[in-house]
Parts: C-alpha cells; sequence; structure tokens
C-alpha cells in the first residue's frame, strides 16, 4: 500500500489488515523498522520484539517491522558457508559504507524477507493469507519495486540475482501481489497517484484498487438557500456551536471542500478504477482504538457495497 | 516576526510529504524579493500549476525569472528565480566538471553501475540538492536561496545524505578496489580478504568486476566528491544558513516534528523557524465545546428559524469542523512547547479553501506568513 506521503496510508493499511484478520484470515502487516509510524499508531508495547519475527497482537494479526539489517543478517547467515563470517563482513566498515549508498541492497533484503514469508508454510497451508505492505510513499515505493530490475540489470549471476529473480516473479505476478493506493480527494495526491499507476504499470505491478480516504461528508444543506434563515437566528446569546456567522462561514467552508473533493474524485474515476472513499472520522483516529474504528467503517462500506 | 528569517542567506524548507513544503518555499521566496533580496527559490517536487501562479513559462533546470507583478516589490533591488532540481543532471555535471577527458567520461556514463547509482543512489536526490546549493551559493550571484527538499519520510534524510556519500567514498572499500593488483580485486589483507571472499559470494565476480571498472574510472571525482561534501556540510551549520520545519497538525506529524527539532539540534543546525499548515481554524476566536450538552443547546436555539431536520444537520457540520479546529490547535500548541520556539518563530498557516497554486493563493499565503 502506498500513496503520497500525508494521506494516510499507515492508518489505512493498519485498518484494513484488521478489516481481513476480523473475517477470518491470517494476515501479516509488516512496516518498515526505521519509520516510527506503525508502532506508534498500533502503540507497540515492544516494538523490538516485532523486528525480529512476525509478532501477533490481535487474533489472526501480526505485525513485523522490516529491518534490512536483521534480515541481510538472516541472507548472509544462509549464503555463507563459514560460520560467523556473515557477523564479520557485517561489522566491517567497509562492508557496511557500501551497504549505505549503493542501489537498492536494503529494499532488496527487505523484499526478499517478505517473499521468503509469502512462500512460509504451517501446517499444510500457507502460514499467511494475506501479507498487506506499508509501504513507503509514492517515489520511494516505486524505486522499492523496482529494485529487483535493478539488481537483475547489475548482477549477473549468483545468490543475489536469485533472489532478486524470486522477487521480481512475486511482485509482477498479478495473483500474488498487487498494489493499493491511498490518496486524498486533493489536486497534488490525485495527480500523484496517476502518476504512481503509470509508474506501477512499467514494472509491471497489479493496481488492486484506489482508496480516497478523508472524504469529508456532504453537509445536506445549500448555504444560499439557508441564509434568510441564518439572518433570523439571534446572534446575541447563541451558544457557542449556534452563532450564526460562525455557522455560515463554517457551511461554506464546508461547500467548498466537498466541491473540491467531488472534482478531483471524478478526475481520478475517469482514469482509474476501482475507486472507493474512506469517510473523514469526526472524532480523531488515535492509537489502536482508532485503528479499530477504521477497521469498522470499512465493514461498514463494505457491506453497503455489498448491498 | 518571521521576517527575521529573511535576513538569513539560506532557507532550507524541511519536512515530510504533503505538507506543503514546496508551495510555502515558493512563498518565502516572494516575500525575500519583495522586501528586496535578490532571491532564487530551488523546488524539487513542484505542482504543475505552481509555475503558472508564479508567471514562468516552467520549472526547469534553468532559473527563470519570476514578473515584478507577482513579487509586488517593495524595493526595486528585489528579484525572484525559479527553478526545479534535476537530478540525473546535477551528477552528470558534476562528473563532466571534473573528467576533462571525454574518452573516461564517455566509459562513466556508459558504466552500469553508475546509471544505477544515480538513479538510486540513497540520499542521491538530497545530495544533488545539496550539491547545487553549493555550486549557486559559492557563484555569490543570490542575496538568498530558498532551498526546498524532497519529501522524505525522514526530513534527516536531507542532512544525512553528505554523510552517506562521504563514508561511501572513505569507507576503505573503494581502496580495497582500486588497489592495483593482478585480477585487480584480491588483497593480502586478513581483514578484507574475507569481506572480499564473502561479497563475491553473495554478489559474484562479475558484479565486483563492474564496480571496480568503475571507481577506476571515478576516481579522479573522489577528490572533487568529498571537498565538496564536506563545503556543504559546513554551509549547512552556519548561522547565515536556517532550517524552515513545515509539519502539518496531524498527531504522526506532530511526532516527526518534534524528533527532527531534536535532531537539528543535535546536528548544530539553525532552527529558523517551524510552520504549521493546512490547520483547520473557527471562523470566530476559540472554537467551541462539542460535546454532547454543547449540541443541543446549539439544536435548540437553531430550530426555530431553521426546523429540527436543518438545525440538525447544521449543528453536525459545526461540531465536524470546531472539533477539527480545536484538535490542530492542541498539536500546533504541542508542537510550539515540545520544540521550544519563540512566537516570532512559529507560525500558523489556516487550511485555505481556495486554490493555493494562484497568484491571489500565493499572497494569502504570504500575508499569513508574514504578517
Amino acid at each position: 500500500m502506498t500513496g503520497k506521503g500525508g494521506t494516510g496510508r499507515t492508518s489505512v493499511a493498519s485498518a484494513l489488515a484488521l478489516h481481513a484478520a476480523r473475517a477470518g484470515e491470517r494476515v501479516l502487516l509488516a512496516g518498515s523498522a526505521s519509520d516510527g509510524a506503525l508502532p506508534a499508531l498500533l502503540e507497540l508495547a515492544d516494538p523490538d520484539a516485532a523486528r525480529q519475527q512476525p509478532l501477533e497482537i490481535e487474533p489472526g494479526l501480526s505485525v513485523l517491522l522490516l529491518s534490512p539489517e536483521t534480515a541481510l543478517a538472516e541472507y548472509l547467515d544462509l549464503q555463507l558457508p563459514i560460520a560467523g563470517l556473515g557477523k564479520r563482513l557485517l561489522a566491517s566498515r567497509a562492508f557496511a559504507a557500501f551497504l549505505d549508498a549503493a542501489p537498492g541492497w536494503r529494499d532488496l533484503v527487505a523484499l526478499g524477507k517478505l517473499c521468503q514469508l509469502e512462500q512460509e508454510r504451517a501446517g499444510g497451508r500457507p502460514r499467511f493469507d494475506r501479507i498487506v505492505l506499508d509501504a513507503p510513499a509514492t517515489g520511494h515505493a516505486l524505486s522499492l519495486l523496482s529494485t529487483p530490475q535493478v539488481v537483475l540489470d547489475v548482477v549477473r549471476m549468483g545468490p543475489l540475482r536469485r533472489v532478486a529473480e524470486a522477487v521480481r516473479e512475486l511482485l509482477t505476478d498479478r495473483r500474488r501481489t498487487q498494489c493499493i493506493l491511498v490518496t486524498l480527494a486533493e489536486e497534488l495526491p490525485v495527480r500523484e497517484t496517476l502518476e504512481l499507476a503509470a509508474g506501477l504499470r512499467r514494472i509491471p505491478v497489479a493496481l488492486g484498487s484506489v482508496l480516497v480516504n478523508r472524504r469529508e461528508p456532504d453537509p445536506g444543506l445549500d448555504l444560499a438557500e439557508l441564509r434568510p434563515a441564518l439572518a433570523r437566528i439571534p446572534a446575541r446569546g447563541a451558544p457557542g456551536l449556534a452563532r450564526p456567522r460562525a455557522l455560515g462561514a463554517a457551511l461554506a467552508f464546508q461547500e467548498l471542500r466537498c466541491a473540491q473533493q467531488r472534482h478531483w474524485l471524478a478526475a481520478l474515476e475517469r482514469e482509474l478504477s476501482p475507486v472507493r472513499s474512506i469517510p473523514d472520522l469526526v472524532d480523531p483516529l488515535e492509537g489502536r482504538q482508532g485503528v479499530h474504528r477504521l477497521a469498522d467503517r470499512l465493514a461498514e462500506s463494505s457491506a453497503e457495497a455489498a448491498r | 516576526m518571521s521576517a527575521r528569517w529573511l535576513e538569513r542567506s539560506v532557507l532550507v524548507t524541511v519536512g515530510t510529504g504533503g505538507v506543503g513544503k514546496t508551495t510555502l518555499a515558493a512563498a518565502i521566496a516572494l516575500e525575500g524579493a519583495a522586501r528586496g533580496r535578490r532571491t532564487l527559490v530551488l523546488t524539487i517536487d513542484p505542482a504543475r500549476r505552481l509555475a503558472q501562479a508564479l508567471g514562468v513559462r516552467s520549472l526547469d533546470h534553468e532559473p527563470q525569472q519570476v514578473p515584478a507583478d507577482r513579487i509586488g516589490a517593495v524595493s526595486p533591488r528585489g528579484a525572484l528565480f525559479a527553478m526545479m532540481l534535476d537530478t540525473k543532471r546535477t551528477f552528470d555535471g558534476i562528473v563532466e566538471r571534473f573528467t576533462p577527458d571525454p574518452e573516461l567520461r564517455r566509459r562513466i556514463f556508459a558504466n552500469r553501475i553508475y546509471q544505477q547509482l544515480t538513479d538510486a543512489l540513497s540520499g542521491s536526490r538530497e545530495y544533488s540538492a545539496l550539491e547545487k546549493l553549493a555550486e549557486i551559493h559559492a557563484a555569490g550571484e543570490y542575496d538568498l536561496i530558498v532551498l526546498d527538499t524532497p519529501p522524505a519520510a525522514h526530513a534527516l534524510d536531507f542532512l544525512d545524505a553528505p554523510r552517506r556519500v562521504l563514508g561511501f567514498l572513505d569507507g576503505g572499500f573503494l581502496e580495497i578496489l582500486l588497489r592495483p593488483s593482478r585480477t585487480g580485486l584480491r588483497l593480502f589483507r586478513f581483514g578484507s580478504e574475507l569481506t572480499l571472499r564473502g561479497l563475491e559470494r553473495i554478489t559474484g565476480l562479475a558484479f565486483l568486476g563492474d564496480l571496480s571498472e568503475f571507481f577506476g574510472a571515478f576516481e579522479a571525482l573522489l577528490g572533487g566528491f568529498r571537498e565538496r561534501a564536506q563545503l556543504v556540510a559546513e554551509l549547512l551549520r552556519r548561522p547565515a544558513c536556517g532550517f524552515v520545519l513545515i509539519a502539518g497538525p496531524d498527531p504522526e506529524q506532530v511526532r516527526r516534528a518534534v524528533a527532527f527539532s531534536n535532531r537539528l539540534r543535535q546536528e548544530r543546525v539553525h532552527l529558523a523557524g517551524v510552520v504549521v499548515n493546512r490547520m483547520r481554524t473557527w471562523p470566530s476566536g476559540r472554537p467551541p465545546d462539542t460535546g454532547v450538552e454543547a449540541r443541543k443547546d446549539a439544536q435548540r436555539w437553531l430550530e426555530p428559524a431553521l426546523g429540527a431536520e436543518r438545525a440538525a444537520r447544521l449543528v453536525e457540520v459545526a461540531r465536524r469542523h470546531a472539533g477539527a479546529a480545536r484538535r490542530d490547535a492542541e498539536h500546533a500548541e504541542h508542537i510550539e512547547k515540545s520544540i521550544g520556539l519563540a512566537p516570532h518563530e512559529m507560525r500558523r498557516i489556516p487550511l485555505l479553501a481556495e486554490d493555493i497554486h494562484t497568484p491571489r493563493g500565493l499572497r494569502r499565503l504570504r500575508a499569513r506568513l508574514f504578517r
């Protein structure tokens, strides 16, 4: 799941994962260990526990904070025959500096870890029915997803190439991988979403759906029509929420926002499909409770859609 | 007032994606020009219509002059130029400058590693922005440079970029590859031997060969890179260079803003100010209470004139708006307290319903920033 920064993709990814878990799926929600957003949102008591391996936090929902360092250490141990060579390599300043600037190694081992988890089986069936990756924002997400090809272009043979091939197969098979774009019904997020969709087609990674977050509700009122009535409301002594001028301004703002959102939603729908809206929640979306509330909303909308 | 920001010679806007950094950078630059400074704004990811709003044909790698009527200049000396950073060109430009030999240049440009490296070098966009800044600053053509930065999950990526590139250049890894020997890859030093063996096993010999070729050709530039990276790191720490942190009012933004400002302090970089952007505001004074009783009171007050149904809907609109305004105000206050800012160092900008990428939108933004 990706999208322009600031569109709420971590919240939406978490809510989607929770929604799927409630429906009985065994879900893994994966995010980056270096970005603190996921542990903060889920209020993880011990984020380090979620770095080593998937940590179950709700029935059917596990969380993994992908750390390239951890994944690389695992990979090196697997690849290098001499015990402890992996550790020595990692301790080498030269190797650390190489990793630090070299194109895509971190992304590749993180994806490699996901690939491994996707293929893991437990009790005769896949360990996870669904893996939701809270990927970085647009530009970084595209380079993350392009990494296998970058490596294939540069590394002509060997174990690293095999990892890149396996990851590329996973990402480009639409039966196994889809990308969901989270956006807002505003100009820049929509333009970026359209560019992102084009970028995905080039890799290619299949587009699953577009989720438009924080849709403001139509107030169901017409300010122009309401003005005469508003003028009749006594201002002196009015309770805070009933001051007529403030109300007029709030309604005008809401109308304008809704009109803009409808405009940009239409721009999206002309080019991409399916496009679904997620309503803006009145009360703050904070912490694990917030994720539950958003998951409730998702459940309501899919029930409505089904009807 | 935040006009003190404009006394510096370099202002860098930083922050995560989606907070309005680029637009704010443009607004700050416009104000700089209005106050008589010869200003350049270097954008990274501009909205298509920002060029229109500024009255330039396009934002590309050549600076374009913004027409005087967009600036509303107070002093005739003021002028604004706008451009966009092109990462690839910056790197190519560096290669060209430091590699007079055309054959060598051709080898570098054709090398697969170079191609991938410039596209995907961690920190390369950030690093290019800094390179460009150093280049422009050294040329001394402008009184004020406003530098926009790439949207990053970590606003800190920007500061880390020179260090990462320097670390790569100085990591000892290059020495290993550049040390001449029969195959160019083997060294008879204990630690390095194992390192190389490990790498070969993982990446394959051919890749290391390519890498070795690349760095062999690239060696001439290394000195230049190192020097400039150090220059840039030093430039960023001067008092004349100030960072303006742009944040949004939601909890995640608050968290990042505070973390970032702490890091800036550690890095001994000057935080000129913080802008909390896109805040919801209540049209008159403090947002009112939105509790159940308050809503009932409002409903009762409005019903006679509007009827029950319309009154209820209007109360709902007001409730959402007031609730959002109160939360945003709380978050902005939290940022202010946690970072420990003086009043002139922090600006709160309301979410404007109108389109910001118009001359009028930019004027309103400037008015809010520098009032």
